[in-house]
């Protein structure tokens, strides 16, 4: 994958400014599922559909395999990376989130911007009793503001992103 | 004495209600020293309760390693480190001229050092070992009732001084090691034949994975344990899982457990999983007597202290003898179907206890609704801090950790059962099956242990 200058943290920044203005969803920072603590939670508002996305700028397996540790209680999964330079690179990545059915979101370093290169399928088998325990933890402790970036305790402290 | 020795090994406070619930599924617990020296009375309780049932390991290591493994401060950035105060009572207990190379020049002892005190070593750790929780049970109140009814409790064996073998160590160091460890367990032997007290002597061998690959390396060790007046030696492989280590790590194991067993020793894994106990299979073609494991935390142990890590919900997968996170084992169980289908929770649960776990402990947790399986992952969000600032973590609930833990040992009394009673063929075929339907990402890794053991695949 090409390296980019910016940092795991930075790169999900650029990924919430674009998107809590992008439509009725709901960004939640850091949230805590089984052992792990998910990048981000994007909820829908109107059907409480819940996606998990993992960042990662080097080690996209990686994020892979973050993203499905936690399948059982999203509706939706997704990885956001810089974009590889290379087509193989691309193939590579693209091949292995179509397999684990994973949305994919390239950041592209030059133009700034964000794009959507997979859409995934709704995930099987989403255990119900697990899923309840995390829409749980967002309707109560999730607005306390998670990180240490003013900008985004400010922002996630709103409840909702229209 | 029974053969085989199921062992629990006590780490935490937070043991003692399963500990207590399990006791009489157990041959025998063993305590380390430093946590016998800075508890002595809440450990003289527990061996209460365990008549002739407790062993002190005396971790004599804690002399030959690095000086910051026995190092803490008080958790201030600021503070000066200093040796942790457990490890300094033990001091208290042993040969002075020792604990002063540690405490005033804060460095690891050489062979020659520890041979110029090594019959002062012997005796004061066979010392500490059989007297020390004595003392503190004299001052019980329930002492006179021990007493009336001889039932005081003492030793279930008196392991000899022993040091480890580190892989930075050259062969010839490494010989010379071996040989202090010889001449420890010789002087342990000559001072229990002359005690009034029966206690059995056992060894104990320390060492790196790299160790056990040392060309002839079993050999010497044959060479080293050969004498008598002793049965068991504990084994402790730096944090060693048979399940997971490479090929050649398992193939020197079983090479080394061979030697021992051939010159009529009983070898004991100090920290072990499912992996070890089925090698007390009768039928098993290399033979360990007995296995302890933890309560609290895992079935394998580095030697020296690392980072504890972020405690985490877990949950042991009995048919694939894991403690799994507590997410992937619910991960595994989802994929099966367990909730999710036309089935009913009531069904599911009747499932589980077929074919997952029919332990007391599931029972109360389940019920008859497969859904109660998440009270197992039952935690609370607490801050972490990290590079990247503060992040939320899950922290198992107290309730949900002593669950887990109730249920890991009723699945250790499942298996030890199941090991006494079956054949060793029809133990590693349910083995391989289980992981082929669960986990078949792992098989390849059991296929090649079975190897080892002589196990053909149909």
């Amino acid at each position: 994958m090409a390296k980019d200058s910016i940092s795991e943290t930075e790169l999900r920044k650029r990924f919430v400014d674009i998107y809590k203005n992008s439509g009725k969803v709901k960004l939640y920072l850091e949230v805590p599922v089984f052992s792990r603590s998910v990048d981000l939670v994007v909820q829908d508002a109107d059907d409480l559909s819940m996606m998990a996305v993992e960042f990662k700028i080097h080690d996209w397996r990686r994020a892979i395999l973050q993203a499905q540790s936690v399948a059982i209680c999203f509706d939706y999964l997704g990885v956001c990376l810089p974009q590889p330079k290379t087509e193989r690179g691309y193939r590579s990545i693209v091949d292995a989130c179509k397999v684990s059915r994973i949305c994919l979101y390239f950041y592209d370093a030059q133009s700034k911007t964000f794009g959507k290169v997979l859409d995934s399928p709704r995930t099987a088998n989403v255990w119900d009793a697990q899923k309840k325990r995390v829409i749980k933890y967002l309707e109560g402790e999730a607005h306390e503001g998670t990180t240490p970036d003013s900008e985004v305790q400010y922002w996630n402290r709103q409840e909702s992103v229209r | 004495m029974k053969e085989l020795l199921r062992i629990l090994r006590y780490n935490t406070g937070t043991d003692k209600k399963a500990f207590v619930e399990l006791k009489e599924q157990f041959d025998a617990v063993v305590f380390n020293a430093t946590i016998v020296a800075y508890s002595g009375s809440s450990v003289a309780d527990l061996v209460s309760m365990h008549e002739r049932k407790y062993i002190i390991d005396p971790q004599t290591h804690i002399f030959q390693q690095d000086i910051s493994a026995i190092m803490a401060t008080n958790g201030k950035a600021e503070d000066v480190e200093h040796i942790k105060k457990s490890v300094d009572k033990y001091l208290d207990q042993l040969p002075k001229s020792l604990a002063k190379i540690l405490r005033e020049q804060q460095r690891p002892l050489n062979v020659p050092e520890i041979m110029s005190d090594i019959d002062d070593l012997v005796a004061k750790t066979y010392e500490f070992q059989t007297e020390y929780v004595s003392k503190y049970i004299k001052k019980k109140d329930y002492d006179k009732y021990l007493e009336f009814t001889d039932l005081q409790p003492s030793p279930r064996m008196v392991i000899a001084p022993y040091f480890m073998l580190k892989g930075s160590y050259s062969k010839d160091a490494i010989s010379s090691w071996l040989h202090l460890n010889s001449e420890c367990l010789r002087k342990t032997i000559e001072m229990e034949s002359k005690s009034e007290e029966h206690h059995p002597i056992a060894a104990q061998l320390v060492l790196d994975k790299t160790v056990l690959e040392l060309p002839n390396f079993a050999d010497e060790v044959k060479k080293t344990y050969s004498s008598g007046g002793y049965e068991y030696i504990f084994i402790w492989i730096d944090d060693f899982d048979a399940f997971a280590t490479s090929i050649d790590h398992v193939q020197a194991f079983a090479d080394l457990i061979k030697k021992l067993n051939g010159i009529g020793k009983k070898p004991i894994m100090a920290y072990g999983g499912y992996e070890s106990i089925i090698l007390c299979n009768a039928e098993s073609p290399v033979r360990l007597y007995g296995v302890a494991q933890s309560v609290g935390y895992g079935e394998y142990r580095a030697i020296t202290p690392v980072g504890g890590g972020l405690p985490v919900n877990k949950y042991y997968f009995l048919p694939l003898h894991r403690r799994l996170k507590f997410g992937d084992a619910a991960t595994i169980l989802s994929a099966h179907g367990y909730f999710t289908g036309s089935k009913s929770p009531a069904d599911r649960a009747r499932d589980y206890y077929a074919h997952i776990c029919d332990c007391r402990q599931c029972h109360h947790v389940i019920h008859n609704d497969i859904h109660n399986f998440n009270r197992y992952s039952d935690s609370s969000p607490y801050d972490v801090h990290t590079r990247n600032g503060i992040v939320k973590r899950n922290k198992p609930t107290y309730e949900a950790e002593v669950s887990a833990a109730l249920h890991f040992l009723y699945c250790k009394v499942q298996e030890w059962e199941s090991v006494e009673k079956q054949g060793f063929v029809d133990l590693v075929h349910e083995l391989r099956g289980n992981y082929k339907k669960y986990c078949p990402e792992k098989l390849s890794q059991i296929d090649k242990w079975c190897k080892v053991y002589g196990y053909k695949k149909n």
